[in-house]
């Protein structure tokens, strides 16, 4: 029983730090940054794997070089956002698929060998350790603070940018954050339980407390809920029946959706 | 020009280009404070550009800007500026309440403390919302929503509320209503709201500033309303004013440059 306490609290972090940023991701439709930022993380693993097979240089692990690649990511999506307009989402589509072609070179040219995307898409919750689950911890702490404290300024952005910035908000700085707080976000969530329940993990869930929630708040609240309940489903669904978890919390995380969808009375 | 008073916005010589046009060309009026002054004019005629150049959201491409005597900038925090439209996504969880209480958000350094509240409150209240505090943002008609826009300046307790077509989605009675709070309001501070609606603007506005490209500022305090709204029926009609005259819909003539145009 007690094998399964590491995963559980890991996955319990990630459903919070995914129902406070998600909301604000879906709110503000920015999925697409989401999925943008988690694959392009693959380019700061493999510049890390370069660093240290190549080079002998060991001080960059290779989650911290996703948490690089996340950061300067985020602030290249950033500057899209605000000068391409309209044009964003192809923009963004060269960023997504870019980073994970350098990311494929890099841990290439790093092994000298294909590498297997499995381990990276799908992540492996079951084997995560006390040290990444205080990792997470610390990152969970700092993503929830900034929410919390910062929450009625990232409102005021995220309902109307221009307004904000005419009511005196500095929006430039809060747009900063959002996008910082994203990529911790993304990164954390895709480094532990894999790229694919990263993007699943903010989406899903915030789309579906979205159909009940009449506050950004409460829909931060309820898509915590859902996404550990989805998590926590598609862990049993691992370790009882052999179904992998990523996919099986997918799944579940869609089906509540589709329950939601059934009694709520608005549609995203 | 607007003589007396205190001067909140002043301009001088001021003009703006977007590509390939002149949006507005040698403006050059003030606004004393206590006024109610109605922006009329034609589409693409320059009155939103005009809003945000007195709110330092746009730059002139030449001329001289005062709002309070300062830069435009620097005079943001004592400014309400409701829009003419919000570009939102229509399902944004958000209640009435958390609405108004943005009105706030560039006072505060984290999160809102009582008197923004009441300030919020006190809002709602001037927009007879007071019982949909907390009703959803997104339930509610388009009317609603921009009296809730309206909170949410007035939340700011501004010492200059600007209105980009407030009342554009909102139901006659209420239209009244909130046409009686501008002028209310116009005893404390200084509004200045475009409108298209002609015959209220002859009742309730202290002056109009009629916008085509040039800007001329017009007193109404010695027409007749009954008069003004008649001659709002001509074709065109000349008002007690310096150098220009407005036309009927919203048209405008300028004698600086002579120029008619619906």
């Amino acid at each position: 029983m007690t094998e399964h306490l590491l995963p559980f609290a890991a996955l319990l972090l990630a459903a919070i730090a995914a129902g406070s940023v998600g909301s604000l991701v879906v709110v503000r439709r920015r999925t697409y940054v989401a999925g943008a930022i988690s694959h392009s993380m693959l380019a700061g693993i493999g510049l890390s794997a370069v660093l240290e097979n190549k080079c002998g240089i060991a001080a960059v692990s290779p989650f911290g070089g996703s948490v690089l690649a996340a950061l300067a990511v985020a602030f290249v999506l950033a500057g899209i956002t605000r000068k391409n307009g309209a044009r964003t989402d192809a923009a963004l589509s060269g960023v997504w698929a870019g980073g994970f072609a350098i990311g494929m070179i890099l841990l290439k040219w790093a092994t000298g060998e294909m590498v297997d995307l499995e381990e990276y898409l799908l992540g492996s919750v079951a084997e995560v350790s006390a040290a990444r689950v205080a990792q997470m911890a610390v990152f969970t702490a700092g993503i929830v603070g900034v929410s919390v404290c910062g929450f009625n300024k990232l409102l005021a952005v995220a309902f109307d940018g221009e307004l904000a910035q005419l009511r005196g908000v500095d929006v430039r700085l809060w747009e900063c954050i959002f996008y910082v707080v994203t990529a911790l976000t993304v990164a954390m969530l895709a480094y532990t339980v894999g790229i694919l329940l990263a993007i699943a993990f903010l989406a899903i869930p915030a789309v579906a407390a979205a159909r009940v929630a009449r506050r950004l708040s409460s829909q931060m609240f309820l898509a915590g809920a859902i996404a550990f309940a989805s998590a926590a489903i598609g862990y049993g669904a691992e370790t009882a029946f052999g179904i992998p978890s990523s996919a099986a919390t997918v799944l579940t995380a869609l089906a509540l959706d589709g329950v939601i969808r059934l009694f709520a009375r608005t549609s995203v | 020009m607007m003589e007396n008073d205190k001067t909140v916005i002043e301009m001088k010589n001021v003009c703006f280009f977007r590509p390939g046009r002149e949006v507005l060309h040698d403006v050059a009026f003030r606004v004393a404070e206590h006024s109610l002054v109605a922006v009329v004019g034609p589409n693409g005629g320059g009155k939103t550009t005009l809003l945000k150049i007195i709110m330092g959201a746009l730059a002139p491409s030449c001329g001289e800007v005062k709002v309070f005597g300062g830069k435009p900038a620097d005079a943001l925090p004592r400014i309400g500026y409701v829009p003419q439209q919000i570009n939102i996504d229509p399902r944004f969880p958000l209640t009435v309440f958390e609405a108004v209480l943005m009105g706030r958000a560039g006072k505060i350094r984290f999160r809102y403390g009582k008197a923004d509240r009441e300030a919020a409150r006190r809002a709602i209240a001037k927009v007879e919302m007071g019982d949909m505090l907390k009703a959803s943002f997104a339930a509610l008609s388009g009317g609603e929503r921009q009296r809730v826009m309206i909170a949410q300046a007035l939340a700011s307790e501004p010492d200059l509320l600007l209105l980009d077509e407030p009342l554009a989605n909102v139901d006659p009675a209420h239209t009244a209503q909130l046409y009686d709070l501008f002028r209310e309001l116009a005893e404390t501070i200084t509004v200045l709201m475009v409108s298209h609606n002609l015959a209220v603007v002859s009742d309730k506005a202290t002056h109009v500033l009629c916008v085509n490209g040039t800007v001329g500022m017009h007193r109404l305090g010695e027409v007749a309303s009954e008069t003004f709204r008649t001659s709002f029926g001509a074709t065109l009609a000349t008002l007690e004013h310096h150098n220009c005259s407005v036309a009927a819909g919203g048209g405008c003539k300028c004698a600086r440059c002579g120029e008619v145009a619906q």
